[in-house]
């Protein structure tokens, strides 16, 4: 692989790895230190790349690998800094009204599903990837990637739902 | 599209059980159509997942980035390269100049000068040369030593490849060692030839 092919081939690819690593790490500079790294290390392996099925999957896979190690580095730190740390909690209930708001309320609990339901609605409902796909990218099977795919769906959707209602209900007091 | 149809699609929708073509059709349901009301929760979930889709996207600097790093690395390696058939060029050289010196020391004058009946006049003419050898020895001396000094330096920095033509000269002052090693050879067949004389008296 040269330079020009890398160039029209990988670096167009950028975006999927770099929506992964943010749907995992939630911070845009770490998500794209991330996918820099996954890019120089596949220029790196240049020479063995013809061995691999499919380069996407390997540098999706990779992606994934590096956010998961990084994830697993800054729990450590966090634990062993703030033993009581939590997540930050919902805002101020006033904003909620609009549906900007809305928007970025659903986004935090997809942020706060399960790392492997985020990987894997990411996958398919952002990325629509086949499941042969993305059993190559994660390694899980198809039961499991279903069942976890249905979970997230219905997550998100009761998330929706319940913030819908609640405006709804705080519409109905303010009026 | 029939309203019955896309709830029956979206339930399986929600138990992961649709494949990617009906969940494109829904993409495409959400995007096009009013939704009516009763599809508004879904229709939420499918605009901010479509989002994330066009808002989390690496500009062109990102490109021109790694670009620089992967261009960055080629050059480097073609030097190390050049460094590496260099470094061996010059070890040939070496080894060719070791062969040619030892040649020249091997094969002159191996030819006895003649014999010399008179010991002392011999223990004269010996100690004469000894003397002219150990003043041309010292002299050739010095010279080894700066140069072998200067040797030491280029192979510090190998980049400085140039450097080696320098102690190289300096190398050629060798030739002074040369001669005294002349020298010594042709008192080396004088004391041979002596021996067997002094077995006779």
């Amino acid at each position: 692989m040269d330079t020009e092919e890398f160039k029209t081939r990988l670096l167009p690819l950028k975006n999927k790895f770099y929506r992964l690593a943010m749907r995992l790490l939630n911070n845009r500079e770490e998500a794209e230190d991330v996918v820099q790294e996954v890019f120089l290390k596949t220029w790196k392996m240049r020479d063995d790349l013809e061995k691999y099925r499919s380069v996407e999957a390997l540098m999706m896979t990779m992606t994934r690998n590096m956010c998961l190690d990084k994830l697993k580095m800054k729990k450590n730190k966090a634990l062993s800094l703030h033993p009581d740390y939590n997540p930050p909690q919902h805002q101020n209930p006033h904003e909620q009204s609009e549906q900007k708001d809305l928007v970025r309320r659903v986004r935090q609990v997809i942020g706060q599903l399960p790392e492997q339901q985020r990987t894997i609605i990411q996958l398919r409902d952002v990325e629509a990837y086949s499941f042969d796909e993305m059993m190559e990218i994660t390694g899980f099977d198809k039961n499991y990637m279903r069942v976890n795919l249905s979970r997230a769906r219905k997550k998100i959707r009761e998330t929706i739902e319940k913030l819908q209602q609640s405006e709804l209900q705080q519409n109905k007091t303010n009026s | 599209m029939n309203y019955n149809k896309i709830r029956q699609i979206l339930d399986r929708f929600y138990a992961g059980e649709t494949s990617l073509e009906e969940e494109k059709n829904l993409r495409v349901f959400f995007e096009r159509e009013e939704v009516p009301e009763a599809f508004l929760d879904d229709e939420l979930l499918f605009r901010i997942l479509s989002e994330t889709q066009s808002e989390e996207i690496l500009d062109q600097q990102f490109d021109e980035k790694i670009l620089k790093q992967i261009k960055r690395n080629r050059p480097y390696f073609i030097n190390r390269r050049l460094i590496y058939s260099l470094s061996g060029v010059a070890a040939a050289v070496l080894i060719l100049l070791a062969i040619w010196m030892g040649g020249l020391f091997n094969t002159h004058n191996t030819q006895p000068y003649g014999t010399i009946d008179n010991p002392q006049l011999a223990f004269a003419q010996t100690r004469a040369a000894l003397q002219k050898v150990s003043k041309n020895l010292n002299k050739g001396l010095n010279p080894v030593k700066t140069a072998a000094a200067d040797f030491n330096k280029p192979l510090n920095k190998v980049a400085a490849i140039n450097k080696m033509n320098q102690s190289l000269k300096d190398l050629q002052r060798l030739r002074e060692m040369e001669k005294a090693r002349e020298l010594m050879q042709s008192i080396n067949s004088v004391y041979i030839n002596l021996q067997p004389n002094q077995k006779k008296q």
